[in-house]
């Protein structure tokens, strides 16, 4: 079965007229299967998207090789472009000036395609990304969040069976952006198409993903499942709502912070909530025998359930951690 | 499964139909703006007609071919600058509205569909100009002893040297994007390219719109004699033909660089 995305030690630098060049990406390998739904994650600056430029042909790389759909991208660029579509983070995306369904119509040819044959394709894109009753309306009366849906149904007008989203919900309110993002998880999964996300909402990557690739500056630091992410910080955190039973918090507070394993403490009154992080379940009995000794009565503990946002944040901590030690 | 190989079904065509519709939507869609430039496009006409007929009587007593030479003139010169101002303004509108990206993922490239904005833009042109012109005649009472054939030829000429200037440019918007400055400024040296002296060979032939120029000269004015014009014109049109390849390798080429500096999304 071809490969949807195939990327090869792919590496881009801009340089500059004065300073230091800037390496973007570095020495990056990944490959992406028909049918997956891949999250790029990572933080500012970290090159998710320069990543996406580079796949579009937007940007050219510096060294490296890319291949969409078994077609090599620098040398059958017509061939690697009919198979993508994208939404690009910070453009407009559409033509203001055009309304729904001539901005749909006029993407269509843009890939060459008849818009008399999409037509009952941008019925249904309208209807999925619930434009029905903007039909009409030109594209800059529109709110961002209705923008935002055009841009992602007139990327998939197209009909390309892989598409590229970089930051589609950016600046988006929370019904807009759960909106989209109903409407993605629709499309994907009716239609099985290939689909590369960059977002810094690791809710939605985590609702739409199985698989996540997280890049800090310009490296990929991890590429796996996003199951598999989460069981490898599983059962290390907890969180424990104690209340002090004599009424002294500064026996509590001293005996708190000599436990070790605290990664944060509030006290609300006479109650804190505390923040256990154990390399070993043993260590969760020293604690609560330290909450015993401290006179606090355990009201609530709570195993903490694995998420992407912990396991992500955990990951590029540890990452910085090991660039400044290999930089002393 | 989706058409992963629509490419096989798809129609470079599409893309400049697809221009074309979009030129007209707009252009009904903002009637106000449209009419607003047919009316000065069609003082403007007036303008001429009536000005230079008044001048010329005043002046010589027939009048005879300065009309027409200044007529001639005019319709050349707007080309040039039209076909030479096109494709920058493509680019530039494309960025500041966040469309050009968008464009440049055409299977067919960028260059193919702006290709496919000024073929749309050039249809709207010839057809506006071409019914104002009418309208202008019309309306003055005055007619045009013009030869149409040889002035197309001349059109195609000088279009052609517009557009191989307009793509270098446009080269340069794709990098610098706000260039407006620099491309208003060489529109003004299509003036002084006109006015180099013809004696000045074979530099003369080889600047911008000076041949065509001097060819127009041979046939709206009775005193420029142009020895064997179709033979001049067949040197001018291959000169043309060479210069609009040379305007799109710079094209592609300021592409290319824009890729690799990552240029093409930024305003």
């Amino acid at each position: 079965m071809t490969v949807a995305i195939q990327v090869e030690d792919l590496t881009k630098i801009f340089r500059r007229r004065r300073g230091s060049p800037i390496i973007a990406l570095k020495e990056i390998g990944f490959s992406v299967q028909p049918g997956e739904f891949v999250g790029v994650l990572g933080p500012n600056g970290a090159g998710k998207t320069t990543l996406i430029k580079c796949i579009l042909g937007l940007v050219e790389p510096t060294k490296g090789r890319i291949e969409v759909m078994g077609f090599d991208l620098r040398r059958q660029r017509r061939e690697a472009l009919a198979s993508l579509g994208a939404v690009l983070e910070g453009s407009r995306n559409i033509f203001w000036r055009l309304t729904v369904r001539e901005n749909l119509e006029y993407f269509a040819r843009l890939h060459g395609l008849s818009a008399k044959r999409v037509r009952p394709l941008i019925e249904r894109l309208i209807e999925i990304f619930q434009l029905e009753s903007h039909v009409l309306k030109e594209a800059r009366m529109l709110s961002k969040g209705l923008q935002q849906r055009l841009a992602t149904a007139c990327a998939m007008v197209k009909q390309t069976p892989i598409l590229l989203l970089d930051e589609p919900t950016l600046g988006l309110d929370i019904e807009s952006a759960l909106n989209l993002r109903a409407s993605l998880r629709l499309l994907v999964r009716e239609e099985g198409r290939t689909v590369l996300l960059t977002s810094h909402e690791m809710e939605m990557v985590e609702a739409l993903c199985e698989r996540v690739l997280i890049l800090q500056e310009g490296q990929l630091l991890v590429d796996s499942k996003i199951e598999d992410l989460k069981q490898l910080f599983r059962s290390s955190s907890y969180t424990c709502v104690l209340r002090s039973l004599d009424g002294d918090p500064t026996v509590v507070d001293k005996a708190l912070r000599n436990l070790s394993g605290i990664r944060s403490l509030e006290r609300y009154g006479d109650k804190w909530q505390v923040e256990l992080e154990v390399s070993d379940p043993t260590e969760v009995y020293e604690a609560l025998e330290c909450f015993r000794r401290a006179h606090c009565s355990i009201e609530a503990i709570r195993r903490q359930e694995p998420n992407l946002k912990e396991a992500y944040l955990r990951l590029i901590h540890s990452g910085r951690m090991h660039k400044d030690a290999s930089r002393q | 499964m989706l058409a992963a190989n629509k490419i096989q079904e798809a129609n470079r065509w599409q893309v400049v139909w697809g221009e074309l519709v979009r030129s007209w939507i707009e252009l009904r869609r903002y009637w106000f703006n449209t009419i607003g430039g047919l009316v000065s496009l069609y003082l403007l006409f007036l303008l001429l007609f009536l000005g230079t007929s008044l001048l010329t009587q005043r002046m010589t007593p027939s009048g005879e071919g300065s009309l027409e030479w200044l007529i001639g003139g005019y319709i050349i010169w707007s080309l040039a600058v039209f076909a030479y101002m096109s494709p920058a303004g493509i680019v530039t509108q494309g960025a500041r509205e966040g469309t050009l990206e968008q464009m440049a993922l055409s299977p067919w490239g960028l260059g193919w569909v702006m290709t496919g904005i000024l073929l749309a833009k050039l249809l709207n042109d010839i057809v506006v100009t071409g019914l104002l012109l009418a309208v202008a005649l019309l309306t003055s009472g005055q007619s045009l002893a013009l030869p149409w054939g040889k002035v197309a030829l001349l059109m195609v000429v000088v279009s052609l040297q517009g557009y191989a200037m307009g793509w270098a440019i446009a080269g340069l918007a794709l990098n610098f994007k706000r260039i407006q400055s620099i491309y208003t400024l060489l529109q003004f040296s299509f003036i002084a390219a006109l006015a180099v002296p013809w004696e000045l060979q074979p530099l003369a032939r080889l600047i911008p719109l000076r041949w065509p120029y001097y060819l127009m000269q041979g046939l709206l004015k009775p005193e420029t004699e142009v020895a064997s014009w179709s033979l001049e014109m067949i040197g001018c049109l291959l000169l043309s033909i060479g210069y609009l390849g040379l305007g799109w390798a710079v094209f592609n080429r300021s592409l290319q660089w824009a890729r690799q500096m990552g240029h093409l999304g930024h305003y």
